[in-house]
Order: structure tokens, then C-alpha cells, then sequence
């Protein structure tokens, strides 16, 4: 929901994200939105539609993986799993974060 | 749906683009459906549910292209990802499969690699010889200038009138330049008091080879200007070794043959005089282009014009000049590089290129017999995976990999063998063909060899790997037993190929007796005369160089030349390790004229066959001291009268060519309108120089030297020729006007002319010895793969009690009536390519049939003998085991 309360996706930041999301478990896409919801406690603030650019984009990079399954209700799904190379990626991409987030945190909380 | 841990073998190839349009839009449907399924449990309507999850998908037809679009890029991406991964994945699964069966895998390699390694080797040679331009920008435009008369058979450079009459005229070429290679001495910085070879270059030399200088400058017209300060170049290579590679080495002074000469110039190393097979050159000294009389010529071939149209304008101007009549009986060609081989050298590198392509057939032959074999073996294994749903498309990509993973490793092989060979060949190689010595594996080369590489793979391997598995799945699983007999059909395939390898070896062998033969005729024949320790010396004028004009080159120089070279002869006459001496040259080692010889018949000078006869320099006595009986008239005279009457002595066979029957003592003939007539006083056996086949040595004259022949040649006889060589060499160093002498035996000089047999016979003997044991190594292949097949059939035979040598004539009749079907088609196939041989055959028919017979005899004892070892295994089967085995 691109609401008041949506947490703007810093760009590049939507990859990582959804691998985060898709190391748990395998999922659909619709999947990966709610559990982003869940756990931004709000929306993405971006179209839905931009997370199936990100998966496309990312399947043909490698990093994800997907195949046609059924869901609970017995609907067709495509169904994303992150791959080795996806693995590899999201850990490195987290280290940079976390360093990163820490370097500014370190910034904008020294005392003068 | 795939949960993690689940491995996708194969990927739904989605080719088809609405296809992947489709997916898309599923997604999206569900993807909404969902959305809204959770907004209405969070109490909206339906409607404003599924308008919700509209907007929050920012759901437009933008949009929706957009996705479209990334999911057939995607699509596009991962089909090429998915191929690249099967290969490979059919590779590691080939290598595998491969490994487990090492002896197959390592008979298939080898043979492969042997046939790839000499196709390569020679191929090497063929492009080095025939193909590959002179090491200039453009080489291949580069053309020599000649004189050529007796048709073609010899040549000889222009002299400067006509030379720079084509230069004047002609609009087909440009660049000319005129090159002589006289070796110098060396003085100045170089302790060594040491000859370098030298070239003694016009003025355009350079710029005729699209090269500069490294440093300081080429020649310029006005170096060879009269009274000029002679100057002179040296290579990077003498720069660096005699100058430290300074720059200030231009404007120094380097004393060439004792005279100082001022450095202008520097050249880059490994400067190679087009078609002289010399060494690089490493100074240079400039020639006036008057003086480049009967110095090799050359010139460019202008953009687009062929060396034929080149020759046809150089004749035509030739024939223009105001004395043309001085020219009447010579003819002019322009030649490249690979026109220059001789043909007896063009000839012997086509048959071995034959050679080696026959080779590799067999080896082909030898390696789908293989593969058929064992696609054979698989053919269950192939049934099986058809059955379960693997395609014909995926099998024959299977075999196709393995075809690729056998070449490329033969391949890889192959290349290390040809480069053996090719250094094997090189030490072989003989003076005729010494430059060969740069021949180097190159990127063509290498091409070539990958290419037959491939082309027998696809070739050789996948048709039969088709052809074993063109049964019906279900019958092959049904008929079960692994070792039934062999299908009809690719038992006839592989039986094709024994007979084709037994072919194409016979024709090999036969080809490699008929050399061997002739070969030895060649060496057995005698010379004629006593050539026992002989050696032939001729002091040499000091090379000139620097802008000489022509009178001073013919003058008071050549007269000291002459003088000091008689003295020099005089004192070697006597000089220690000289058993015995006679002047004159080796019975061969003359000079001929160009155009017909004529006699002087009733009704004045008459033209004849005979298109150029050789004279030698001789003596009286000389016919004596080399042990040449005079079969009519009398010896040479002591010195022959100026201009004409001459006395000579000639040799049966021009005796008989030019009079047939008739007594030739008191006749005369002359070389040709422009020489003196010559008196035939006695006439001399011929003498036969093995493997020297042109025209010109089968007429044979000798005679006492004329005033103008200068210092003549000495015959020596010594057993310690180092010891007389280097007397020679003190001796000319003490004469001013004498160069470093020459010195030949006749040992060397017959090495030369047999050099090409030599080599044509080792390298096709080589060739035909690994055709025969490869075409053993097939026949035994395919009789015992038969017999192996026949296993359960010889058990119940012999069970029932069949005799045991009933059974082995049945197997050795099988592989004699492929050998005998073989050798029909050999005999055919020699008759008609042993012609191709002719030229290098010394008296020896082409059909020759004692080479015939006993080279198929040669093949019929080596398939009894692949044969035998088969049919004894077939006798020892047991029959219960022959029967168990199912």
C-alpha cells in the first residue's frame, strides 16, 4: 500500500528483499508480497507489478529459479526459490548493508 | 509444485512467444484474485476488492507490456543458459561413459590423433611450400624476373639491357629491384676476421619489400652514382652483435672485403632474399641498376594483374627492343614465390599430401568401425532410453557429443604428433628443400587440422551411431540377448569399411614399394667414372660491391682474378693431403646454352631436338685420371684455339641424339646460333649423376678451357678434405683479388639430386607402415568383434560336433573374402594413382607388377594373421559357456 505509512523501497534494495523473503521457503508472488507487508507493517510503496519486473529480472540473472506449481487451492503457480547464486548474493549484499547502515548510524549519532 | 531440495533436469523450452504471454498474464490474474480475496476479508465489496488490487498493481496496459516484454527476455536468456548447460552436462556424461571404456576410447584416440598429426605435419609443408606468401607486407604480389629457355627447363636472371628495358616499359609491375648474395668480410669492430652473408642490392631494393629501416636510411639513387662515397646497410641482427645496438652506428665506417664503406642504414633482422633459399642477409652494399646484369630481378605485380599477364608484357617488350635478335631464342616469366619449387619437389609434396589424406581415411575408417561396434553393444541401452521417452534429438546429441570428445582429444594429440613429425621432417629435410627449415606449425594450420578433426567426428561417428539404431525399440528390447548376431545391415557397414581400408593401403603400399624400388635402382646405378674421394675446387673472384661501373668489373680485376686463381690452383696442386689432381670440373658441372643445339649439316647450320646440351671443363688426360674409357676418336687438346673449331669430346647419348648411327668424330654442332662450332675429336660413355633428370644432363660435352673461361676448375683426390679446404681458404686470403674458394664433392653433389627420393621414400614408407598396422589393427577389429558375436553359434556347433578347423576356416574365410574384396579395389585404385608417381620413378614402370604382387601378398599374410587370433579364441569357447552366456 502506498499509503502514509509505506516504507520506501531504497532502489535496489527490492532484490534483496525478495530473496530474503524467498530463502525461507519457496513462494508465488503474491506470496512475497504479503510477507513483505507482514513485515514492513505496511506497504512497499511501489506497484505490485514492479516485484514481478524484479523476479523476471532476477530469474534471468540466475538468482532465482522458478517452475509452475499448484497452490493450496489447487490454482496454477509460478513458484520463485532463490538459487546457489542467489544465496551467495543476498549474503554478500547483506554484509554491505548492515556495514553500511552501521557507518551512518555511527554518523548521525556521534556527539558533536 | 518443487519444493527446495527438488533438482529440475530438464526446462519446458517455452518456444513459443503467447506462449510465455500467456504465463504471464496467469500470474498476474492470480496475483489479483489473491489480492482481492484479501481485501473483501478485510470488508470491502467485491468490485471495490478487485478495483483495490488493481491500483495497488498499478495495473495498466503499460504495465502489463512492460512484464511481457522482461518475461521474453528472460525466456530468451535462459533457453540459451539451458543449451550451454546440456552440452555440457552430455560432455561430462560422454567423458564418463568414455573413461569406463579405456581401451576403445584409447585404440579410437590414437588412431584419430596419428591421421589428424600427419595430415597436419604435411599440411605444415604444403602451406609453407605452396600456399604460404613471402614473410613481406603483400609477399604473394612479389614476383622474380627471368630468362627461360628449353622450355621452361632452365633459367637464368636477365642481363641489365633487358632488365631495365621492363623496368622503362612495363605498366603491369613496378618496384623493380635486381638482388645479388655474395658473402663479405668483415673487418672493423669484429675481432673474427669472418664472412657474413651479404647482399648486393639496387637502389629500390627495399621499397620492393615494403620494408623500412630501423634506422638511418635505405639507398638512394645517388649512392650508386660513380664516384659516390661507397656506403653500405647491416641487419638489427649484426647491429646488435658488432655495434651493441648504438645509435651513433650510423656514419660509422665498416670495412666490407678490406674496403671501408660508410653505415647509412639499418635493416630489420631476417631479411630473406625472395625464392633464394639463403640465409638472411646482413649487409647490404648498393648495385647500380646498369650493373645488375644477370643478377637475380624482381618487381611487384601492380594491384589485380596475374603473374601471366606479367609475363606475356615482359616477353613483348623483350621482343620490341632494337636488338631483339639477340633474344630470339629466350623466353621471360614472372613467378611467385611458390611457382620457383621445382617439380620434382611440387611433385613429391603432392603425393605425400595424398599420402597422409589416404592415411586419414583409413584411420577414419578404422574409428567408425569402432564406433559401429560399439554402437552395437549400446544399441539395448539406446532402445531402452527411446523407450522411456528420451528423443531422437537428445540421442543423436549424445553420440554427437562423443564423436566431438574423441576428435577433440585426437585432436589435441594429433597436434603434438604433427609437431614431432614436423621436426622429425625438418632434420630429414633435404638441400633441395632446405627452406623448410622455417616451416612452423601456424594458426592455419592448426585450423585445417581442427577442421578434418571435426569432419571425421561428424563424419564417422554419428552415421553409423544412425545407422546401429535404426531398429525399432521394442524389437531390440524383445530379442534380449546381448550377444545374438550382428544386424545384416551394419554388418555390411562395418564389412565396407575393412574393404575400404584394405584399399586405400593397398594403393599406399604399392606406392611406397614402387619408391623404394626405384630408389634403390637409383643408388645401385653406377656413376661412370671414379668418384672416389674426389672433390672439385674453384677459386672465386672478390665479390664487388659499391656502385662499380661495368668496365672496371670486367678489367684489370677479373685479370688478377684470373692470374691468382691459377696460382692458387697451382699451389693446391702440390699441397699436402692432395693424393692426386687434374684441372677441370665434375663431369656434369658445366655451363649449357640456351635455345636448340644445331649441327652443321650439309646445307649449313641446322636446328635439332635436342634442346641444350651441358659442357664441362676438362683437360687432357682428364678422361684417364677419372677412369672414363674413350670409346672413339682421340683426347682433348691442350688448349683450344680463340673463336671457334674447338675440339670436344661428348658423351654417347648426345652423340647418338644429334647423328643417330653415324660416326660423330669430325663432325660439329654449336649449343646454339650464338656459340662457336665445336669439333667432336672422341666420344665418352655417359656419365649418370642419380636423381639429376632433366634433359640438359643426359647431353654431355667436354672441353679444354678458352682464354675467357678464366682460372678453370682443379679435381682433387684427397682423403683428408678439411685438411685441402682449409688450404684453399689460406691460400685465396693471400691473394687480394680472390674471394673464399669453393669446394664440392661429388658425394654432396650426388646427395643432392637423390635428396628428394630420399625423403619422399622415408616419410611415404613411414606412412605406408602405419596404414598397414592400422588396417590390421580394423581387420582384426571387425573379425573379432564378428566372432565374439558368433559366440553362441560356434558353441552349438562345436557342441554338436563341428569340426574345430571347419570353424576357423569359417572365420578366417570371413575376414579373407573383405580382404580379397579389399585388394580388387586396391589393384584398381594403384593402377590409376601410381601414375601420379611417375616423375619421381627412375626406370621403373608405374604397373611395375613384382611391387604389385608382392605387396598384395604383403596384405593377404597380414589378414591371416589379424584373422588367426580371433578364430583360435573362436576354437577354445566352451560350449556350455558359449550357451550359459544368455
Amino acid at each position: 500500500m502506498a499509503g502514509r505509512d509505506a516504507l520506501p523501497v531504497v532502489k535496489g534494495t527490492l532484490d534483496v528483499l525478495v530473496l530474503k523473503a524467498l530463502s525461507w521457503t519457496p513462494m508465488h508472488g503474491f506470496e512475497i508480497v504479503t510477507w513483505l507487508e507482514s513485515r514492513s507493517g505496511g506497504g512497499l510503496g511501489l506497484d505490485d507489478s514492479a516485484l514481478y519486473q524484479a523476479l523476471y529480472r532476477m530469474e534471468e540473472r540466475g538468482l532465482v529459479a522458478a517452475d509452475w506449481g499448484v497452490t493450496d487451492n489447487n490454482r496454477r503457480a509460478r513458484y520463485y526459490r532463490v538459487t546457489a547464486k542467489g544465496r551467495r548474493y543476498l549474503e554478500a549484499e547483506t554484509a554491505r548493508w548492515t556495514r553500511y547502515a552501521a557507518l551512518v548510524t555511527d554518523i548521525l549519532t556521534a556527539r558533536l | 509444485m518443487i519444493r527446495p531440495g527438488v533438482k529440475r533436469v530438464f526446462r519446458l523450452a517455452l518456444r513459443r512467444r503467447d506462449v510465455v504471454h500467456e504465463n504471464v498474464e496467469d500470474e498476474i490474474a492470480l496475483h489479483l484474485e489473491l489480492r482481492a480475496k484479501q481485501l473483501e476479508a478485510q470488508g470491502l465489496t467485491p468490485d471495490d476488492a478487485l478495483r483495490e488490487a488493481r491500483r495497488r498493481f498499478g495495473d495498466t496496459p503499460a504495465a502489463r507490456r512492460s512484464l511481457r516484454a522482461t518475461a521474453e527476455q528472460r525466456e530468451r536468456r535462459l533457453r540459451i543458459a539451458d543449451r550451454i548447460e546440456g552440452l555440457w552436462h552430455d560432455l561430462r556424461l560422454t567423458s564418463r561413459q568414455l573413461a569406463k571404456a579405456r581401451g576403445f576410447t584409447a585404440i579410437a584416440v590414437l588412431t584419430l590423433a596419428l591421421g589428424i598429426g600427419a595430415n597436419t605435419a604435411i599440411f605444415s609443408v604444403v602451406h609453407h611450400l605452396l600456399i604460404a606468401p613471402l614473410p613481406y607486407p603483400d609477399g604473394n604480389s612479389i614476383v622474380q624476373l627471368r630468362w627461360t629457355g628449353s622450355g621452361g627447363q632452365i633459367s637464368t636472371p636477365p642481363d641489365s639491357e633487358v632488365f631495365n628495358a621492363w623496368r622503362a616499359q612495363s605498366k603491369t609491375l613496378e618496384d623493380f629491384a635486381a638482388v645479388g648474395e655474395p658473402w663479405y668480410r668483415l673487418g672493423d669492430t669484429l675481432q673474427r676476421a669472418d664472412s657474413v652473408p651479404g647482399a648486393l642490392v639496387t637502389p629500390g631494393f627495399f621499397r620492393l619489400l615494403r620494408v623500412e629501416p630501423v634506422l638511418g636510411r635505405a639507398f638512394l639513387p645517388g649512392d650508386t652514382a660513380r664516384g659516390a662515397a661507397p656506403v653500405a646497410m647491416i641487419d638489427a641482427g649484426l647491429w646488435h652483435r658488432a655495434y651493441a645496438g648504438r645509435s651513433d652506428v650510423i656514419g660509422r665506417t665498416i670495412l666490407l672485403n678490406g674496403r671501408p664503406h660508410t653505415i647509412v642504414g639499418v635493416a630489420p633482422r631476417g631479411m630473406v632474399i625472395p625464392m633464394s633459399g639463403e640465409p638472411p642477409r646482413e649487409v647490404f652494399v648498393p648495385l647500380s641498376l646498369d650493373s645488375a646484369s644477370n643478377v637475380p630481378a624482381f618487381a611487384r605485380l601492380r594491384a589485380g594483374v596475374q603473374p601471366r599477364r606479367a609475363s606475356a608484357e615482359l616477353l613483348a617488350i623483350m621482343r620490341g627492343l632494337p636488338d631483339a635478335a639477340k633474344y630470339k631464342r629466350i623466353d621471360a616469366e614472372a613467378v611467385r614465390a611458390q611457382d620457383v619449387i621445382g617439380v620434382r619437389e611440387a611433385q613429391t609434396v603432392k603425393v605425400l599430401f595424398a599420402a597422409v589424406g589416404a592415411l586419414l581415411l583409413i584411420a577414419c575408417a578404422n574409428v567408425a568401425n569402432l564406433l559401429l561396434a560399439r554402437g552395437w553393444m549400446r544399441r539395448r541401452e539406446m532402445a531402452l532410453r527411446t523407450a522411456l521417452g528420451a528423443t531422437r534429438v537428445r540421442l543423436f546429441r549424445q553420440v554427437l557429443a562423443e564423436s566431438l570428445v574423441l576428435s577433440g582429444a585426437a585432436c589435441a594429440i594429433g597436434i603434438g604428433i604433427a609437431w614431432v613429425g614436423l621436426h622429425v621432417m625438418i632434420a630429414l629435410r633435404p638441400s633441395a628443400l632446405d627452406n623448410l627449415a622455417a616451416v612452423r606449425l601456424q594458426p592455419a594450420v592448426l585450423l585445417w587440422s581442427v577442421g578434418i578433426a571435426l569432419l571425421s567426428a561428424l563424419g564417422f561417428g554419428t552415421a553409423p551411431a544412425l545407422l546401429a539404431r535404426t531398429a525399432a525399440p521394442g524389437d531390440v528390447l524383445r530379442s534380449g540377448s546381448r550377444t545374438s548376431a550382428g544386424g545384416w545391415a551394419s554388418g555390411r557397414v562395418r564389412g565396407l569399411f575393412v574393404v575400404l581400408e584394405v584399399g586405400l593401403s593397398l594403393v599406399m603400399l604399392v606406392g611406397a614399394g614402387l619408391l623404394v624400388r626405384s630408389f634403390v635402382r637409383l643408388e645401385r646405378q653406377p656413376l661412370g667414372f671414379d668418384a672416389a674421394r674426389l672433390y672439385e675446387v674453384a677459386p672465386m673472384p672478390r665479390p664487388v660491391g659499391g656502385g662499380r661501373s661495368p668496365e672496371r668489373r670486367g678489367g684489370s680485376g677479373q685479370r688478377a682474378a684470373t692470374a691468382q686463381g691459377r696460382e692458387l690452383l697451382a699451389r693446391l696442386a702440390s699441397a699436402p693431403g692432395v693424393t692426386a689432381s687434374h684441372p677441370g670440373s665434375l663431369p656434369g658441372n658445366g655451363y649449357w646454352g640456351f635455345g636448340s643445339v644445331e649441327v652443321d649439316g650439309s646445307s649449313g647450320p641446322t636446328p635439332t631436338d635436342v634442346k641444350s646440351a651441358l659442357v664441362t671443363l676438362a683437360s687432357p688426360g682428364y678422361f684417364h685420371f677419372l677412369k672414363i674409357p674413350l670409346l672413339a676418336g682421340r683426347d682433348l687438346d691442350s688448349a683450344t684455339a680463340a673463336g671457334g673449331g674447338a675440339g670436344v669430346v661428348i658423351g654417347e647419348g648426345l652423340a647418338h641424339r644429334l647423328w643417330g648411327r653415324r660416326s660423330p668424330l669430325g663432325l660439329r654442332f654449336r649449343l646454339n646460333a650464338k656459340q662457336p662450332w665445336l669439333t667432336v675429336v672422341g666420344v665418352v660413355p655417359d656419365v649418370h649423376y642419380p636423381g639429376y633428370t632433366a634433359e640438359v644432363y643426359q647431353n654431355q660435352a667436354y672441353e679444354t678451357p678458352r682464354a675467357e673461361d678464366g682460372a678453370g676448375n682443379l679435381l682433387v683426390r684427397t682423403s683428408d678434405s678439411a685438411l685441402v679446404a682449409s688450404t684453399a681458404r689460406r691460400l685465396a686470403a693471400a691473394e687480394p683479388a680472390l674471394g673464399a674458394p669453393y669446394m664440392v664433392s661429388v658425394a654432396e653433389a650426388v646427395e643432392y639430386g637423390l635428396a628428394p627420393e630420399r625423403f619422399a621414400m622415408a616419410l611415404i614408407g613411414v606412412f605406408a607402415l602405419v596404414a598397414l598396422v592400422l588396417s590390421a589393427v580394423g581387420l582384426y577389429g571387425v573379425i573379432a568383434y564378428a566372432v565374439t558375436h558368433r559366440t553362441r553359434e560356434i558353441g552349438i556347433r562345436v557342441a554338436l560336433g563341428a569340426d574345430p578347423a571347419k570353424v576357423s576356416r569359417l572365420v578366417l574365410g570371413e575376414g579373407l573374402r573383405l580382404t580379397a574384396l579389399g585388394l580388387v579395389i586396391g589393384l584398381v585404385g594403384a593402377a590409376f594413382s601410381t601414375r601420379a608417381l611417375e616423375a619421381l620413378l627412375f626406370g621403373l614402370n608405374p604397373l611395375d607388377p613384382v611391387t604389385f604382387v608382392a605387396i598384395a601378398a604383403l596384405l593377404v599374410v597380414t589378414t591371416l594373421l589379424a584373422a588367426y587370433v580371433p578364430a583360435r579364441r573362436a576354437l577354445r569357447i566352451d560350449p556350455i559357456d558359449a550357451l550359459r552366456a544368455e
